[in-house]
């Protein structure tokens, strides 16, 4: 697998008059599909350059990262230059620092404002740093934000 | 038939799925979040097979995304009025104009766009409090806005299409229910209509008759954080037969040697 970098540019339809992405020309959101592991990661936060353009960040295939490198608008990246991406990428730095599990907050707050003792199970349920289910510390590196990067 | 298959959302990893139907049996999962997987709501269809969803994003604005057809792919984006939007839902009327419905959870508003715009041509107060799914029933003579209401009481309410006529219709629910997403079926109103909700904990989507609470199936689905539910709309297989047509017409026009 690798990292690819993909460039698009925002412009205005011809024919419904609204807002769109142009992507590469060699660019098929269909074939990539089957062969991309994790999201697609866009900085929505960041201002376009003068052009219009903007990036984004998908971890692909050997195969089709291969074919889409040899188009000027998308190239594979080293781990480092990705960890750079992302650490640039306001949208990502601008994400809660939890994740919360709205179902086992609710039930644990009904709990607290009926008078109940949480037990230990439930008290770790809302500690970020442990596996439980409930509330959980957000991570921001490339594994946890495109997918764990492997052979393929 | 490709249309009937349906589409859930799951909230926690931002995966949507589509279903075989109305069964439990996943055809296709898609990653649909962009960055925030945890905070994705409705889901809808445009007419150009184009897939929609609203994700609560950073104050204030807070964003409706589109997709290149049933991909991960942002087509584009737009920022919507609302404080908490939830639901999403686009109509093509029978005067051929395209609107986008989005509901705001925090102000119990609905909001009329025109197309994928942030100009709204209609806003109405639903009347309820927390309002999540919209969907439109397609009825050809008259269009109608469906909304979805979370109140306890498990209730629906619909509207006349710009709001201006009030609520036309109140059905509620045997059981005080959770109601999240909403969809319905082409056609006109008699036809199935998608619930998804919650009870007692266990995520299900409901096809009912129409707008009634006449239970047709309930399935269970695997995600534990169901919220969304659309019918899946292949523009590629109706392109298709569409081509079909053509060139049996053709066959049929070929004179006889």
């Amino acid at each position: 697998m690798q990292y690819l970098l993909i460039e698009y540019v925002k412009s205005i339809s011809t024919t419904t008059r609204g807002s769109e992405f142009r992507y590469p020309t060699t660019f098929d959101a269909q074939e990539l599909e089957g062969e991309r592991r994790g999201p697609i990661l866009y900085d929505f936060i960041k201002p376009l350059d003068a052009s219009n353009r903007g990036q984004c960040l998908v971890l692909v295939s050997d195969r089709l990262a291969a074919k889409y490198d040899r188009d000027s608008a998308m190239r594979i990246i080293t781990d480092a230059e990705a960890d750079a991406w992302i650490a640039a990428n306001q949208t990502v730095q601008s994400m809660s620092e939890y994740r919360v599990d709205q179902d086992t907050v609710q039930a644990l707050q009904l709990m607290i404002a009926s008078g109940r003792t949480l037990s230990s199970a439930e008290l770790d349920m809302i500690d970020p740093d442990h596996p439980r289910t409930g509330i959980r510390r957000a991570r921001r590196d490339r594994d946890s934000l495109l997918g764990i990067k492997g052979p393929g | 038939m490709a249309h009937q298959d349906i589409i859930e959302f799951d909230q926690a990893d931002g995966n949507a799925r589509r279903h075989d139907g109305a069964t439990a049996t996943i055809l296709e999962t898609v990653s649909i979040q962009a960055v925030l997987p945890n905070t994705v709501r409705g889901i809808a269809f445009d007419r150009l097979g184009n897939f929609h969803y609203v994700m609560n994003f950073f104050a204030p604005a807070k964003y409706v995304y589109r997709h290149v057809g049933f991909t991960s792919t942002v087509d584009s984006f737009i920022a919507t009025p609302s404080n908490g939007p939830y639901g999403v839902a686009w109509m093509k009327r029978s005067d051929h104009a395209n609107y986008m419905y989005t509901t705001d959870a925090t102000t119990d508003s609905a909001y009329v766009h025109q197309g994928f715009t942030t100009t709204i041509v209609a806003s109405w107060a639903t009347g309820k409090t927390l309002t999540l799914g919209i969907s439109i029933d397609e009825n050809p003579i008259i269009d109608y806005a469906m909304i979805e209401h979370d109140n306890g009481n498990g209730g629906a309410v619909r509207f006349l299409w710009d709001g201006t006529g009030g609520p036309i219709d109140t059905i509620n629910y045997a059981f005080k229910f959770y109601g999240l997403g909403s969809a319905w079926e082409d056609g006109n109103e008699d036809n199935i209509r998608l619930t998804s909700f919650i009870f007692l904990g266990v995520r299900y989507i409901r096809r009912s008759q129409g707008f009634t609470t006449t239970l047709i199936s309930d399935t269970t689905v695997a995600s534990a954080t169901l919220i969304g539910v659309t019918f899946f709309e292949d523009i590629s297989v109706r392109a298709g037969t569409r081509r079909q047509r053509q060139v049996k017409s053709l066959i049929r026009r070929k004179p006889r040697c």
